[in-house]
């Protein structure tokens, strides 16, 4: 299809308004503080606003209709716990991090971990160099998105619709930091949501209503209505492990749990939890069903997908071209899409900057750095992040897309157990979060290629393994913390104070 | 602000399904399955079982969310 001017006029009206935010928020940025956690600013919609579109990517918005598409029902728990995972870190990093952020004046979650772990060089280092490139990798993953909605709308070369949309979010990322990120989520959360909601009800019921699209279903493989999978992928098991990486594994995503450093007030978090697992939920539950839909059309001759890779991610936008025949909704859809992609892709560049300027150049390279030149590295690294980024998603290569898909699984094994570990186990020592760490990092690369490949080694088919791949590295990763923690030399009492480290979420 | 209630809760999802799992499945699917295979003007055209899981585990998230929400004081 090819875009009218009204389409042309939606879109450029909301990149331009995405741009007048970054001009507003520029005026803010006095010192780094304010560029990376928007000066401990952020009011309570604005944070839960934030976290809603720092967790939503394009991809989930993409994906999760085409995950309905192929496997039904038994994927409808991703809707459950990608929600979920806002108020897991608010709950269970966010108010102790805020605490102790609000006397040490973190600015990344790896000064949280240089501190409790006494590692000012080589945790930091790890933790940011392994950030940096999750990171880099989940950015690429971004721009697919993107590219799938711009060159399906305006029959524009793959180039050009990267280009476009890299630079009006590099443009307002750089200039405004985390002010301009987190009021630019607030905006493209309200359209994400309130246009899901609008339109995914118009899929479903142009698609017969939800009992008739239930009913063909059954109809296609009765499995497709059931919670779960007789065997193999999304079988009982497999979700089980599927629930900890969403719900866990975005928790702790370097992007994602950042955000906590930012709020104005502790208190913000006491509604922050339900609110944005409703909100969310509510949207994702209706690209689910949408995804039902299309199927429904598929197999009722309505429409066919195109014959490509993944053509299930395509499945929304066909089910928007043929239930909703008003040619400027296109436009509204697409502003929807470009909502969640660049609501997750300006995060993710700012994470980048802040891990480079800060925790590598500040904290580790020098240590007498001035502010400006950290804020202007910061700038920079968001300018050349977008663009390395964009450079690799114009023709990733074949590694890269397997390093996409392993994208949150990667984040969960690295992350989640000297988080977790460092904050409710006063055990948890330095060492022991180093070999949880890289021990994490590495055997999830390698569960993941084994899966990936369906290799079969020692008799055991890794392409059928019962769990999802990340968890079995997420368990050695709490193997390594706890084996070395035991046998190495503890935290000092004093540290383990100042980081408020027990077995509680606050002190009432 | 004491975790434990929460963690009653999430054991609670944890234990339903570990229940489900090793006990009750090969029954409850028969059942469920012979009962909606029978009869079509099921609600939504979904299984009995989709809606129970589905259904209860909705209900206890937001059930340990707003206890979260009742009960967290914060300080700052």
């Amino acid at each position: 299809m090819a875009a009218d001017l009204t389409t042309i006029g939606v879109v450029s009206l909301y990149f331009l308004g995405m741009l007048a935010i970054g001009a507003w928020a520029s005026k803010k940025i006095k010192n780094t503080e304010d560029y990376l956690v928007a000066g401990r600013s952020l009011g309570f919609w604005v944070f839960v606003l934030l976290m809603i579109g720092t967790v939503c990517s394009g991809m989930s918005l993409l994906g999760v209709s085409g995950l309905g598409y192929k496997v039904g029902w038994p994927t409808i728990w991703e809707q459950i716990f990608v929600p979920l995972s806002i108020g897991f870190c608010v709950i269970f990093f966010g108010v102790k991090l805020h605490n102790i952020a609000k006397t040490s004046g973190y600015m990344t979650v790896q000064d949280y971990l240089a501190h409790r772990y006494e590692s000012p060089v080589a945790l930091r280092s790890l933790a940011a160099v392994a950030g940096i490139i999750v990171s880099l990798i989940y950015l690429v993953g971004q721009y697919t998105a993107i590219a799938i909605v711009l060159i399906w709308l305006f029959e524009i070369p793959l180039w050009l619709a990267l280009l476009i949309a890299t630079l009006v979010t590099m443009v307002y990322t750089a200039i405004g930091g985390l002010y301009a990120v987190a009021w630019a989520s607030l905006i493209q959360s309200v359209i994400l949501i309130i246009g899901v909601i609008v339109m995914a009800p118009i899929i479903i019921f142009y698609a017969g209503g939800f009992t008739h699209v239930n009913e063909v279903m059954t109809s296609i493989n009765p499995n497709l209505v059931m919670p779960w999978m007789p065997s193999g992928t999304f079988a009982v098991p497999y979700i089980f492990s599927f629930a900890i990486l969403l719900m866990v594994g975005l928790a702790c995503a370097p992007h994602v749990i950042n955000n906590v450093l930012s709020i104005k007030d502790v208190k913000f978090f006491k509604w922050a939890p339900l609110a944005a697992f409703l909100i969310y939920g509510a949207a994702m539950f209706l690209l689910k069903f949408t995804g039902f839909a299309g199927l429904t059309m598929v197999k009722e001759g309505i429409f066919t997908l195109p014959n490509v890779v993944d053509a299930q991610d395509y499945v929304i936008l066909y089910g928007i071209q043929y239930s909703i025949p008003t040619i400027a909704l296109w436009g509204i859809f697409a502003v929807i899409v470009l909502a969640a992609v660049m609501s997750t892709t300006d995060r993710l560049m700012l994470t980048i900057g802040a891990m480079v300027s800060w925790d590598l150049y500040k904290k580790v390279l020098k240590p007498d750095a001035p502010d400006k030149t950290v804020l202007l590295l910061s700038k920079i690294v968001v300018v050349l992040s977008a663009f390395c980024t964009m450079i690799l998603a114009i023709n990733p290569p074949e590694m890269l897309a397997i390093l996409i898909w392993m994208g949150i699984g990667v984040m969960l094994s690295t992350f989640a157990v000297p988080l977790l570990a460092g904050l409710y186990w006063r055990g948890a020592t330095r060492k022991g979060a180093l070999a949880a760490m890289s021990l994490g990092l590495a055997s999830s690369l390698v569960f993941g290629f084994l899966n990936y490949f369906k290799v079969v080694f020692a008799g055991m088919d890794f392409a059928n393994i019962p769990l999802h791949f990340s968890f079995y590295a997420f368990v050695i990763a709490i193997i390594a913390m706890i084996v070395v923690s035991i046998a190495t030399k503890k935290t000092s009492e004093k540290i383990l104070d100042e980081t408020q480290t027990g077995w509680y979420i606050s002190k009432q | 602000m004491d975790i434990a209630p929460l963690l009653y809760l999430s054991g609670f999802v944890i234990i339903f399904y570990f229940l489900y799992f090793t006990v009750f499945r090969r029954n409850f699917d028969y059942v469920i399955c012979q009962h909606t295979t029978k009869y079509m003007d099921r609600m939504f055209g979904l299984p009995d079982i989709t809606i129970l899981t589905v259904g209860i585990t909705i209900v206890v998230v937001i059930v340990a969310l707003l206890y979260w929400g009742l009960t967290f004081k914060g300080h700052d």
